[in-house]
């Protein structure tokens, strides 16, 4: 594919589906993250607060759904690579989560990312893509929902 | 039902919901986060990579100033209070930037049967310069209900 064509050739892909991922939240793992962040707030760290607090188990930091898709991905960046760019291309532009229902240690989740957008700025100079992710339990009730807007620098 | 606590009262708009800082960031931050994250993109773990890609040095994922974001909001509100949360990233931030993070009430507002507040919430470096601009919404229903 020529340079000048990646974005015409992107607008064509909205609607394109990638690899569906499960992840279980892990308090280990969760642990590894709100330390380095720095984060020691109870509801993130300790069983007793969580339940207290009248969650299930600990339960995540507002971000952390991003982090669960991304390692349990076989490859975090697929949508990249599935659309031909250049990875050194990127730069993460925006992203926004809405949550639906709480998220806790144990809890199994199903993210389902979609291109959903792509949008030219700047005479051409940059493409705008979302990738739109529905997140969702074994039962299929959708427990949030996440956007990823990431600015292609065309050359 | 779950239950939610420790939402916010009384809450008007401009009040400042938080404001925290955080330690200088450096290239243990940064590795440290890319292990907790996920998030192994190397322009921001290896200079030379960064070089590569016409910038001076590693710099911070923007998902880690997000997460600082979302920590300081979550010192201030329950968790499950919280129904949306968005940011722009503004611009890049440099190793040994000191991040602090705000949030003030924007708005009021009725909500799928629920009394919400929008705040508007940002990070910006010891410099002022703004990295992240975005809003949360949080719900702040079940407190002015309670007893």
């Amino acid at each position: 594919m020529g340079e000048l064509d990646v974005s015409a050739g992107l607008a064509s892909e909205i609607g394109r589906v990638f690899t569906a991922i499960t992840a279980v939240v892990d308090a280990g793992r969760l642990r590894v993250f709100t330390k380095a962040i720095g984060d020691d707030n109870p509801l993130f760290t300790s069983v007793d607060a969580a339940v207290k607090a009248g969650y299930s188990n600990i339960t995540i930091p507002p971000t952390y759904l991003f982090c669960l898709q991304f390692l349990a991905a076989d490859d975090p960046f697929e949508f990249i690579h599935v659309l031909g760019i250049e990875a050194d291309r990127i730069l993460h532009a925006e992203q926004s989560f809405s949550y639906y229902a709480p998220v806790a240690v144990g809890d199994r989740l199903t993210f389902e990312p979609v291109l959903t957008h792509v949008e030219e700025k700047k005479g051409g100079a940059l493409t705008f893509l979302t990738v739109t992710t529905r997140i969702s339990d074994p039962n299929g009730h959708q427990v949030a929902d996440s956007a990823l807007v990431v600015a292609v620098r065309n050359r | 039902v779950h239950r939610v606590r420790n939402v916010p009262r009384r809450l008007s708009v401009g009040d400042r919901l938080f404001e925290k800082t955080f330690p200088p960031i450096t290239r243990t931050t940064l590795a440290l986060y890319a292990g907790a994250s996920g998030d192994t993109n190397q322009i921001h773990l290896d200079a030379d990579v960064a070089r590569r890609a016409g910038f001076p040095d590693v710099f911070a994922q923007g998902m880690l100033v997000m997460a600082y974001l979302g920590s300081a909001l979550t010192d201030a509100i329950e968790p499950h209070a919280l129904r949306k949360f968005s940011a722009r990233f503004k611009a890049i931030t440099q190793l040994g930037a000191v991040l602090t993070c705000t949030g003030e009430i924007a708005e009021i507002l009725r909500s799928e049967g629920e009394t919400r507040a929008r705040v508007t919430v940002g990070a910006r470096d010891e410099n002022g310069e703004v990295k992240l601009a975005g809003e949360a919404v949080v719900t702040i229903a079940d407190v002015e209900q309670a007893p």
